[in-house]
């Protein structure tokens, strides 16, 4: 393959397409814009109007208590109608941090270190449909959790995400009790064995890792009492909002799980549990193969998964190794370009090859009618990559239907053919090359072009 | 020449070839066994938790005005109640629903709940759709596990090999009700955008040429999209009521031109959002009324679409759970327990309000605030099922909607 296929492959496997002033003069060295996203990592600049984790705790509940005082009053109907107590608050931090969110995919240079943030987001699922509080969370989840590790070592993203009230509150545990615990003898409020499970199953081993029933509960045992504070609406309340460790929810008592014995006190019961997940070769191949069939390929090839999990380990799960072998890896340009690329990465590279920018809002709508909401998969392994999911007729159908109203948006003067040819991911075939030439305006042009084989596949 | 000009099709090629394909896909086999009628099918989840009492306000029980006050529905005057049988009557936006069942072909149910008692959205459409007896249970839904238990050369059932898609699922996600093994195509009412259509012919030639896995899929949205609007846009009837009801009876209009096609899926499922009326939700006119006036139309839509195979059609309309009793302190409710459930089509044994009224004085209220449910939403779908599919009871109380052996399915719902 020549170096100039090579770079389409990477850019479209790898990116979301290279930003149109960047690809002026001579072509940009792809490989180089790759090494260069895993060394500056994924942090954001500091934005205006973003509230930290316990800053978005405290406001949802304050928001709680004003309602529940609210409908306190009830018996008689007023004689104008109250004024509704705003519930914006949290659907309008969730749209400032989608803003944010979409703003640095767009803005990105080739797009792989977004692309990594939204891997490790879809991995580490959380769901904004559970609840408003979820949904004012969810962002902030992406910004402290996964922007700040996913460029750094397996083990510490993996503590920050099972600490972070985001993922406690989407999988139950913020009242998970140990049956033997002072809160548990005394009330009979039991375990809840839904974190515990998709720890093992979904953040590290993996469903075939080599875990049992009695693991989970073991594991389940150690982190309850893993809750969140802030979210009682009593105003007596001193617990300060965000994670806590509850002492008297925690199950005591060494806890055996994949025959080790855990029997530190505390938090750090828990804490020594998901380091051993974090270094186990179990979950350097679930990474490995998750990674390698959300860039590469829907079924990958052995080879590949095997040397990014050889790296995984080497480097104790340090994760910059892990891409860096990805990206240069012989299979990284290696047909068959049979995939697809995802939903979100469809309308964000429409987006910059049409060089337009949709609000926010529409941006969210778009998501949806893909079947993909922003932050909001239908269950806690996320969002799937897979071809057949994504080439369904609805699917494709939608795609063109938001690819024209892209295109009708866009203000770009290129010929169809230099666009077709920045944007592709393999060679551009004759037939379509006709096809967008033949177009009978510039917006169906750039139409085919988002629809074309070599705009989606990859 | 180019090729791609001389072997542009026109829109009916593409449609043909698409349609052609599209029949082949969903031929039905016949069935040996008995329940040889041709069933359609149709569950809409109502989600935000549907106000049982203002929708089926029970005017004849002496507590209700007291307890809705400022949003009471009336059965005189200006916006009328309609009446059914003297003490339930129908929330006057829904007229349609109020011809159908006097013409015995609207069955209602009060007072009735799943065996949820949280008051969680989330969990409690999950508890709804996925038929379990608690959340995060199981991730399919009840409709897909009837699918699977049906015999093998059922109408209905599909054939997996061939690709047979027995199962409608309306929406960008298919909704739980309707996901599990059995495979299900996937729709969407056009109404946020139409689909461009001569770009969608040369992209359509484009993949005939260069894609072909994306030219099948491709020409299958296409055919489904010809499909639900019956091939003929000039003629579509246009539903009275304002912006929002025309849109909810569009979409319920494209489920059903679909699945009353002679090669389309038996079962489907579709969602309306927005029930979720904690402030300012009217009595006789308002939010909620807007809402119920679109869901009427949808069910008139679903009946035109249906045609001669609305006499074999049951849409069961259901939702989570109901809302308070009193009215709060924003002239709205908060979520409940007990509510309302519909079977509604040609094929049901209407005109008939089905409840075991617990009453809305005090003490028999549940928890104090909510109408008590006296019957399960889980007793009556199951009637319904095994009379007019013929279906084991074991499969219901085991597999369709584990756990509810105890549960004697509701006998009579369906017209002989």
């Amino acid at each position: 393959m020549t170096p100039s296929k090579m770079d389409l492959v990477i850019a479209k496997r790898f990116g979301l397409g290279i930003r149109p002033e960047a690809a002026t003069g001579e072509r940009p060295d792809v490989r180089r814009l790759i090494s260069d996203e895993i060394a500056r990592g994924a942090h954001l600049p500091a934005v205006d109007g973003l509230l930290d984790t316990p800053a978005t705790i405290d406001l949802v509940t304050k928001l709680k208590r004003a309602k529940a005082s609210s409908i306190s009053d009830m018996g008689r109907a007023d004689e104008e109608q109250n004024p509704v107590v705003p519930t914006l608050a949290p659907n309008e931090i969730y749209r400032r941090e989608a803003a944010v969110h979409f703003e640095a995919a767009s803005s990105s240079r080739l797009g792989f270190a977004e692309r990594i943030v939204w891997f490790w987001t879809n991995h580490f699922s959380v769901a904004t449909g559970k609840s408003m509080l979820l949904k004012a969370l969810a962002g902030v989840f992406e910004r402290e959790v996964i922007r700040r590790h996913a460029f750094g070592r397996f083990s510490d993203l993996l503590i920050a995400a099972e600490t972070h009230p985001a993922m406690l509150l989407y999988l139950d545990n913020q009242s998970s009790t140990g049956p033997a615990s002072p809160t548990g003898a005394r009330r009979g409020a039991g375990l809840n064995e839904n974190l515990a499970r998709e720890i093992l199953e979904l953040h590290t081993l993996g469903v075939h890792g080599g875990y049992s029933q009695s693991d989970v509960t073991s594991f389940a045992k150690v982190i309850s009492g893993w809750t969140v504070g802030g979210l009682t609406t009593s105003k007596k309340s001193t617990v300060p909002s965000g994670f806590i460790f509850d002492v008297r929810r925690h199950e005591p008592g060494p806890q055996t799980i994949l025959g080790k014995i855990y029997a530190r006190p505390g938090i750090e019961q828990g804490l020594a549990i998901l380091v051993d997940l974090a270094a186990h070769r179990s979950t350097a191949r679930f990474i490995a193969t998750k990674l390698a069939r959300y860039f590469v390929a829907d079924h990958p090839p052995e080879s590949l998964i095997r040397e990014l999990e050889q790296v995984f380990l080497e480097t104790g799960g340090d994760l910059r190794h892990v891409y860096t072998a990805l990206a240069a890896s012989a299979a990284a340009i290696t047909p068959p370009f049979d995939g697809i690329i995802g939903q979100e990465e469809f309308v964000v590279s429409c987006c910059r090859a049409f060089d337009v920018a949709p609000s926010t809002p529409l941006l969210l709508r778009y998501l949806m009618e893909l079947g993909h909401p922003l932050w909001n998969p239908p269950g806690p392994n996320g969002f799937s990559s897979n071809a057949d999911q994504l080439a369904t007729p609805q699917g494709l159908k939608n795609r063109l239907v938001i690819a024209s109203r892209l295109a009708r948006s866009s203000r770009r003067n290129v010929r169809p053919d230099i666009l077709l040819g920045e944007v592709a991911g393999q060679p551009v075939s004759d037939e379509t090359r006709e096809a967008v030439m033949l177009a009978e305006s510039r917006e169906q042009a750039f139409a085919l072009i988002a629809m074309s084989p070599e705009f989606q596949r990859r | 020449m180019s090729m791609l000009l001389s072997s542009r099709p026109s829109r009916r090629d593409a449609l043909g070839m698409a349609g052609a394909f599209f029949t082949w896909v969903h031929a039905p086999r016949f069935a040996s066994a008995a329940g040889t009628r041709d069933m359609r099918l149709l569950t809409i989840v109502l989600r935000g938790a549907l106000d049982g009492l203002a929708v089926v306000p029970p005017l004849g029980d002496p507590f209700y005005l007291g307890l809705r006050e400022k949003i009471a529905l009336a059965p005189d005057g200006a916006n009328a109640a309609l009446s059914l049988d003297g003490f339930f009557y129908l929330h006057p936006a829904m007229t349609e629903l109020a011809r159908m069942y006097r013409a015995g072909d609207a069955l209602i149910c009060h007072g009735i709940a799943t065996g949820y008692r949280g008051r969680s959205h989330f969990d409690g459409q999950d508890v709804l759709e996925s038929g379990a007896t608690g959340p995060a249970t199981v991730d399919d839904g009840w409709l897909n596990r009837f699918v699977l238990q049906l015999p093998r050369g059922h109408l209905v059932q599909a054939d997996q090999v061939a690709g047979g898609r027995p199962l409608l699922g309306v929406g960008a996600i298919p909704p739980l009700v309707v996901r599990g093994q059995a495979p299900v195509v996937g729709w969407m009412s056009g109404s946020f955008q139409e689909l461009p259509r001569e770009t969608a012919d040369r992209l359509l030639a484009l993949y005939r040429m260069r894609d072909p896995e994306f030219e099948r899929v491709f020409a299958e949205g296409m055919a489904l999209d010809a499909s639900s609007k019956g091939g003929d846009e000039t003629t579509e009837a246009r539903p009275k009521g304002g912006k929002l009801a025309e849109r909810m009876a569009r979409v319920a209009e494209g489920a059903a031109r679909i699945m009353a096609g002679p090669a389309g899926p038996r079962i489907g499922a579709l969602a309306f959002d927005g029930w979720d009326t904690h402030a300012a939700e009217g009595g006789a006119l308002g939010r909620l009324a807007s809402r119920l006036e679109g869901l009427d139309q949808a069910l008139a839509s679903i009946e035109t679409a249906m045609g001669a195979e609305w006499k074999n059609t049951i849409v069961v309309v259901v939702t989570e759970f109901g809302r308070t009793a009193h009215v709060n302190g924003t002239a709205g409710t908060d979520h409940g327990t007990g509510t309302v459930m519909f079977l509604v089509g040609g094929g049901v044994r209407g005109g008939r309000v089905v409840a075991d009224w617990p009453g809305l004085k005090g003490p028999d209220l549940l928890d104090g605030r909510d109408l008590k449910p006296t019957l399960d939403v889980r007793a009556v779908i199951k009637g319904a099922l095994s009379e007019s599919y013929g279906i084991s009871d074991a499969a219901l109380s085991e597999t369709v909607f584990p756990g509810t052996r105890s549960q004697k399915p509701l006998q009579g719902l369906l017209k002989a």
